[in-house]
């Protein structure tokens, strides 16, 4: 009985094979049916020419979206990748499966240029360091513990442990020495990447999906603690950010102070659109009413 | 005899007013004439029933239609906001924010997989 299936499956292909207008109608076959094709994890290129797409077939997919044509299809890892993102130069992409492993791959070329394990949980979140020279790669876990990646020494150089659920968001700040990460613990943490070490944790009584540093509003009345906290931008003080979670809003965050604005969205959805959008912008140039 | 044919003359000569209330009486004449001969008659699931004269009746051609683009799952946005990127059901969904049209649809089923080589050596497509 297995051979005759065997046989079934190898004539198919063989059909499929030497006729191409039946392989057109590839959709309706059951062998490209049986794969489930669900989309698992989404990344653009910051020049906006090259998508990333990851399945849970496996498939990593790169498409131009100058055209709309699939450039590279191959596998990524073992399990379904389920975090994405580009590096600042467009050539590099990280990928996060969901076995804990950390892939960097070369955009235009294909093929993995480095592998990390140290992961235990499923990646929740990988992001590039904006600034390129850095070559520094942060991914998260399920299991809350941040890790610093070395892309020239090609080890871990260390591991962020304080949240205690699944991190949504990775952010860095302009200067490139805070890590900002939210949870779904409700706790926003401020790293210092100087030191390797906890900066600040604001509760933010929701579970996070997102959180990315805005430019400072812009103040109606300038207080003179203000002015002087702007100036002195290397402190950690003068850093705000736009969070987004389950409450449906989008409240902009001073660590020094609380609360600054709330923005309420349209739609229940839009906090688990990631990135930063104009929206955060916008948020961010409304300023205390 | 004379004076009759006095009259159709100056009243050929006159101008007809466009759209005036002859023409207007003329055409409904008309659309009487052709709804008793049951030619104007249409369908409908009541029954049959008059069509609605032609001048007072507007056709519309559809500009931009919407169809869905997403089911659920990550999103990606371009660096400027411009694009979305949706997965929609096995497809991928390439959404233009400033008008709402879909640019691309990507196929999650690899449809052309035997026109391309790198595709087709590939042992799960």
């Amino acid at each position: 009985m297995p051979r005759l299936v065997s046989n079934s499956t190898l004539q198919q292909s063989a059909s499929l094979l030497t006729s191409p207008t039946s392989a057109g109608t590839c959709s309706q076959s059951t062998r490209c049916r049986q794969e489930a094709e669900t989309v698992t994890a989404l990344a653009v290129s910051p020049d906006g020419k090259l998508l990333a797409s990851g399945t849970k077939s496996l498939r990593l997919r790169f498409w131009s979206l100058e055209d709309g044509s699939n450039v590279r299809s191959l596998k990524a890892h073992d399990t379904p990748v389920v975090a994405m993102a580009f590096d600042a130069t467009n050539t590099l992409l990280a990928t996060g499966a969901s076995d804990g492993g950390v892939r960097v791959w070369d955009a235009r070329q294909g093929f993995v240029t480095h592998n990390f394990k140290g992961h235990t949980a499923v990646i929740s979140c990988v992001r590039f360091h904006p600034d390129a020279n850095r070559w520094t790669l942060f991914s998260a876990a399920d299991s809350g513990e941040i890790r610093v990646w070395d892309l020239i020494g090609r080890n871990c150089t260390a591991v962020l442990s304080s949240h205690v659920s699944s991190v949504r968001s990775l952010d860095l700040s302009p200067d490139g020495y805070f890590l900002l990460s939210a949870g779904r613990d409700q706790v926003l943490s401020l790293w210092n990447l100087r030191k390797n070490a906890l900066e600040k944790t604001v509760p933010v009584f929701e579970t996070l999906e997102a959180a990315y540093f805005v430019p400072p509003p812009r103040l109606a009345v300038k207080r003179k603690k203000d002015v002087a906290q702007a100036a002195d931008s290397k402190s950690a003080s003068s850093l705000v950010a736009a969070t987004a979670g389950e409450k449906g809003t989008v409240p902009v965050r001073g660590p020094a102070r609380t609360y600054v604005r709330e923005t309420r969205l349209s739609h229940h959805h839009l906090p688990y659109c990631r990135g930063p959008g104009p929206f955060c912008r916008s948020a961010a140039r409304v300023g205390p009413g | 005899m004379a004076a009759p044919t006095a009259d159709a003359a100056t009243a050929a000569a006159a101008p007809q007013p466009a759209g005036g209330r002859i023409q207007l009486k003329e055409r409904y004449a008309a659309a009487t004439l052709r709804a008793r001969r049951g030619l104007d008659r249409i369908r409908t699931n009541a029954g049959t029933c008059l069509r609605p004269p032609a001048a007072t009746s507007h056709s519309f051609t559809s500009e931009l239609k919407l169809e869905s683009f997403y089911t659920g799952g990550k999103l990606a946005l371009t660096a400027d906001g411009q694009v979305l990127v949706t997965p929609c059901g096995d497809d991928i969904k390439v959404l233009d924010l400033a008008t709402g049209v879909v640019k691309y649809t990507l196929p999650g089923v690899c449809r052309d997989w035997y026109r391309t080589a790198r595709c087709s050596n590939l042992p799960a497509c």
